[in-house]
C-alpha cells in the first residue's frame, strides 16, 4: 500500500490553526514512564501520543524498520533529532505539527487490573487456548500432580503428554508445539476518567491541516489514546 | 451619534482581522531531560533539590545546569544510604529500652554482611522503614545505589540509558517491549538516580506493617519540595525524639526456661523494632498500617498545631487534597485520595486524636464484654479500613460501609460526625443534627441504666455483663429503626420500644428531629443514619448523668426539663 508522505519533506510551516478536541469514550490509561509492575497514568496525553493518534487516523501504520528509516531521512532533511518515546516510537508528524495551547479537564483516577500480554519462554500458564490433547496434562499440572519446568532432570519423552503419571517432572520443550508462549497476566494499572474533552490549539501548514481534517472526520482505524481500549472521539475544527 | 460604544454595537470592519500565528506556549522544557512525568522519580528529584537547597520553581528547574544537578543527586543518594540500616548498641539483657542508631555508610561498605545476610533482624539490625526494599533485596538496592553513584560522579553521560530494576524503581517490571524476550524497561541516568533517591531517602512518610510501605504524594515539584521541607521539620522536632527507641516488656523476675520443642528451628529474638517502624513521623497512629494515609494527614495537622505552624500545615494539606497519594511497597502499589474536609479536621487536631481513640477505645459490639481485644483480627481491620475510607471521602456510600460494623464509637467522634451530617452530601440543618444527637445519646444512656438494673448486683465480671446487655438493647433499637417501612413507622417503633423498655418518655430535645422526620424534611435514610450513629457513641468516661461532649457553637438546644442533663451544650 502506498502512502503519500511527500508533504513531510516540505519545510515546516505553522500558518494554519485548528482546535483538536479529544473526548474519551472509555477510561484512558496514558502511561509513559516506568512501566512493568504498576502502570501509572498521566493526567494528559503527551505530544507523542496525540501525534500517534493522528497518524492512526491518517492510516500511517508503518512497521518499525521502515519507520526508523523514514525518521532518519526526515532528521537529515529537517536537521534536528527526532524525539522518541520510551519504547522507541517517533512520530513522523513531529516537525510539521505543534501544540500551541491546551485545555486539560479534571479527571478521576482509579486503579484497575489490566490483562497485560506477555511472551515467556519457560512459562506454561496464563492462556486458555491450547491444544485439546494437552487438557489432561494441564489439569494434572494445575492440581499439582506433575510439575513442568526446564531443569536438567525434567523428562523429555514425547509420550508423556498422554502417558504421564503422578509426580513426573516434565520438560517444557515437549509442551512447546501444543501450548502457546503468549500469556496474559493481570497487572494493576491506573485509569483516568476525564470530566470533559481535551482541547488543543494545533498549528500546522494548510495542506496538512486539510488532510488531517479529512482523516479525523473519517479515521482509517478506531482512535485511541494510551492503552488500545481507551477509545476516543476526535474533532478537528479549523479556526482562521 | 454618541461617543460611547455600547456592547452590542460592533464597528464594521472591511476585512476580518486574523490574529497572528502565536508562538507556542513553550512548556518549561528543561535543558536536561528531567523525569517530571512520573511521581516516583519526581519525588526523588524534589528531595535532591531540597537537600542541596536549589530552587524548585519551574523556571529555575528548567535552567538547571547539568553538573549542579548531578552533584545534588549524588549527594542525596549518599545521604539516603546513610539511613539504610539501623542497629542498637544496647543489649536486651542489660536494659529494657533499646536506642537505635543508623549504621554508617563506611561500615556498610566495609562489611557487606551488614547490608544483607540471614539473621540480621534477629540481631536487631533492621532496615529503615523508609527504604523501599525487602530483606531479600537489600543487597541489590545497595549495589545499584553504588553503581549509580559512581556513574553520576564519573563520566557517564546523563542521557545514557540503563535498565530500571525493581530494587530501586518498584513500579517497573520485566516486559516484552516489542521484543521476544522479557527485558526490564530503560531510563536515562538522571531518571534512575531520581528513582533511587526516592527509594532510599528517609524524608518520606513510611511504616512497616509487615513490609516497608511508604506514601508518595503526586504533586508538582515546587509543592512537593514544600511537603518534604515540612516532613523533615516534623521528623526532627523534639516530639519525635523517642521514635528511635524500642521499649521492651519488663523482664520476667525469674528467668523462664522455655521447653525447647523439637520443632523450634531458632530461638525467638529478644530485640524489637523501634517506634519508627510504626510510623516515622510524630503523632503517627499506633498502628500506621491499619489507617493508611489518614494517619499521615492527621499527624501533619496535629504537628502544625503543636509547633505553631498552622499556616504552613494548612498550605501543605490543601495542596495534598484531591491529589493521588500512592501507597507503595515492594509487592503492592495502590492509591488513595482525600477530600478538602480533611484539611480542617486535621488542623484542629481532631483527626489524629480520633484515630488514637478509635484504636484504643472503640469496640465492636461482639467483643464488648471481652477482657482484651485483638485489634489485628479481620473484623477490626475491616472496621478500621472502612473508617479510614469514610474519613478520606466523607461520602454517603463510605458512611454506609462505616455504619455496617456494629461498634461503640469513642466520644471524640462526635464533632466529626456532626461535620459530616452538615456538609454538602447530607446537608442536614444543625438543629436537626443536635436534636438527633440528643435522642441518640438519651437512648444510649437509658439503655445503660436498664442494663444496670437487669444484671444482678453481685454478678461476677459485672461490668462486662452490663455492657453486653446494653449492647443488646441498642441493637434492638437499631434493627427497629432499619426495618421500618417509612419514616413515621420508624418513629412509632422507636418510641413504643423506648416506652416499653425504659418506661419513660422521649426527651424534649428530640422533638425537632422527630418533626423533621415526620414532615419529610430529612429522608428516611438520613434519619436512620443520624439515629444509629449517635446511639453508638459512648458517653465519655463515667456512665453518669455528667457528660462532657464538646459544646456546639451557636447551639440551639435548650433544656427546660431539668431532670434531663444537657448533653450537647446549653445556650
Amino acid at each position: 500500500m502506498k502512502l503519500d508522505l511527500s508533504l513531510l519533506q516540505n519545510p515546516p510551516d505553522f500558518s494554519t490553526r485548528a482546535i483538536l478536541a479529544v473526548e474519551a469514550l472509555a477510561p484512558l490509561s496514558l502511561v509513559s514512564k516506568m512501566p512493568g509492575k504498576y502502570y501509572r497514568s498521566q493526567p494528559e496525553p503527551s505530544d507523542a501520543m496525540l501525534f500517534g493518534m493522528l497518524e492512526n487516523a491518517l492510516g500511517w501504520h508503518i512497521a518499525d524498520k521502515e519507520r526508523n528509516a523514514l525518521l532518519k531521512r526526515l532528521e537529515k532533511r529537517h536537521k534536528s533529532v527526532a524525539s522518541r518515546t520510551g519504547v522507541g516510537f517517533g512520530s513522523l508528524l513531529q516537525w510539521h505539527l505543534r501544540v500551541a495551547g491546551k485545555q486539560i479537564p479534571v479527571s478521576m483516577h482509579y486503579d484497575d487490573l489490566w490483562a497485560q500480554h506477555l511472551r515467556g519462554s519457560s512459562f506454561a500458564d496464563g492462556s486458555r487456548n491450547y491444544d485439546r490433547r494437552m487438557i489432561p496434562l494441564m489439569n494434572a499440572k494445575r492440581a499439582g500432580r506433575v510439575t513442568v519446568g526446564d531443569t536438567a532432570d525434567a523428562k523429555r519423552d514425547l509420550d508423556l503428554i498422554e502417558n504421564f503419571s503422578d509426580g513426573d517432572k516434565i520438560n517444557i520443550a515437549i509442551l512447546r508445539p501444543h501450548f502457546p508462549q503468549y500469556y496474559a497476566s493481570p497487572t494493576p494499572r491506573e485509569y483516568i476518567v476525564p470530566d470533559g474533552p481535551f482541547r488543543y490549539r494545533v498549528e500546522t501548514s494548510a495542506a496538512l491541516a486539510k488532510i488531517l481534517a479529512e482523516a479525523v472526520e473519517q479515521p482509517a482505524a478506531p482512535l485511541y489514546l494510551g492503552s488500545n481500549d481507551g477509545w476516543v472521539e476526535a474533532t478537528w475544527e479549523e479556526i482562521a | 451619534m454618541s461617543n460611547t460604544l455600547s456592547l452590542f454595537e460592533q464597528p464594521e470592519l472591511d476585512e476580518h482581522w486574523t490574529p497572528p500565528t502565536a508562538q507556542p506556549v513553550k512548556a518549561e522544557k528543561a535543558l536536561l531531560d528531567l523525569p517530571l512525568d512520573h511521581p516516583y522519580a519526581r519525588y526523588g528529584l524534589a528531595v535532591a533539590l531540597y537537600q542541596s537547597q536549589l530552587s524548585a520553581k519551574a523556571s529555575d528547574v528548567a535552567a538547571l545546569d547539568e553538573a549542579t544537578l548531578r552533584a545534588a543527586l549524588a549527594d542525596s543518594i549518599e545521604s539516603g544510604l546513610g539511613s539504610f540500616r539501623m542497629r542498637t548498641l544496647d543489649g536486651p539483657i542489660l536494659t529494657r529500652e533499646l536506642n537505635f542508631v543508623p549504621v554508617r555508610l563506611s561500615l556498610l561498605r566495609q562489611d557487606k554482611t551488614l547490608v544483607q545476610s540471614s539473621g540480621l533482624a534477629a540481631q536487631g539490625i533492621y532496615i529503615y522503614p523508609s527504604v523501599l526494599t525487602t530483606d531479600g533485596n537489600a543487597k541489590d538496592t545497595f549495589k545499584n545505589a553504588e553503581l549509580v553513584l559512581a556513574a553520576l560522579r564519573g563520566d557517564k553521560k546523563s542521557e545514557a540509558m540503563q535498565d530500571l530494576g525493581r530494587s530501586f524503581a518498584p513500579t517497573t517490571g520485566k516486559i516484552n517491549n516489542g521484543s521476544g524476550s522479557q527485558t526490564p524497561p530503560k531510563g536515562n541516568l538522571i531518571e534512575a538516580a531520581c528513582a533511587l533517591i526516592a527509594t532510599l531517602t528517609p524524608l518520606k512518610p513510611a511504616a512497616w506493617p509487615g513490609q516497608n510501605t511508604v506514601i508518595i504524594p503526586d504533586l508538582p515539584v515546587a509543592e512537593l519540595r514544600d511537603f518534604i521541607e515540612l516532613f523533615e521539620q516534623m521528623s526532627i522536632s523534639k516530639i519525635a525524639e523517642d521514635l528511635m527507641m524500642a521499649k521492651l516488656h519488663p523482664a520476667p523476675k525469674t528467668p523462664v526456661v522455655a521447653k525447647k520443642k523439637a520443632s523450634d528451628a531458632k530461638p525467638k529474638s529478644e530485640f524489637r523494632r523501634p517506634r519508627l517502624h510504626s510510623g516515622n513521623y510524630p503523632f503517627a497512629p499506633r498502628d500506621a498500617g491499619v489507617f493508611g494515609a489518614v494517619g499521615l494527614l492527621g499527624a501533619i495537622g496535629r504537628w502544625a498545631k503543636y509547633a505553631n505552624q498552622k499556616e504552613r500545615g494548612a498550605k501543605v494539606l490543601a495542596s495534598l487534597a484531591e491529589r493521588p497519594l500512592y501507597i507503595v511497597s515492594y509487592d503492592k502499589i495502590s492509591q488513595a485520595r482525600f477530600g478538602h474536609h480533611v484539611v480542617q479536621l486535621s488542623l484542629d487536631g481532631r483527626l489524629s486524636e480520633l484515630l488514637d481513640a478509635l484504636w484504643q477505645d472503640s469496640r465492636l459490639y461482639a467483643d464488648i464484654d471481652a477482657a482484651r481485644v485483638n485489634r489485628q483480627s479481620p473484623a477490626y481491620l475491616l472496621f478500621y479500613l472502612q473508617t479510614s475510607r469514610w474519613l478520606q471521602q466523607f461520602s454517603p456510600a463510605s458512611f454506609r460501609d462505616f455504619l455496617a460494623a456494629r461498634a461503640e464509637y469513642p466520644a471524640l467522634i462526635e464533632p466529626v460526625l456532626r461535620q459530616f451530617f452538615l456538609q454538602n452530601h447530607m446537608n442536614i440543618p444543625l438543629d436537626v443534627v443536635n436534636s438527633a444527637g440528643a435522642l441518640g445519646q438519651w437512648l444510649n444512656r437509658t439503655a445503660y441504666f436498664v442494663a444496670d438494673g437487669e444484671v444482678e448486683a453481685t454478678a461476677s465480671e459485672r461490668r462486662g455483663k452490663v455492657q453486653k446487655v446494653k449492647a443488646k438493647i441498642l441493637v434492638e433499637f437499631e434493627s427497629a429503626a432499619m426495618s421500618a417501612k417509612d419514616p413515621v413507622d420508624m418513629l412509632f417503633r422507636i418510641s413504643t420500644r423506648a416506652g416499653r423498655l425504659l418506661q419513660t418518655d422521649m426527651p424534649a430535645e428530640a422533638k425537632r428531629f422527630m418533626d423533621a422526620v415526620a414532615s419529610g424534611e430529612i429522608n428516611q435514610n438520613q434519619a436512620v443514619w443520624l439515629l444509629v450513629a449517635y446511639m453508638r457513641i459512648r458517653a465519655p468516661k463515667k456512665e453518669t448523668g455528667e457528660a462532657e461532649l464538646s459544646p456546639i457553637p451557636e447551639a440551639e438546644v435548650t433544656t427546660e426539663d431539668t431532670t434531663e442533663t444537657p448533653l450537647l451544650g446549653e445556650e
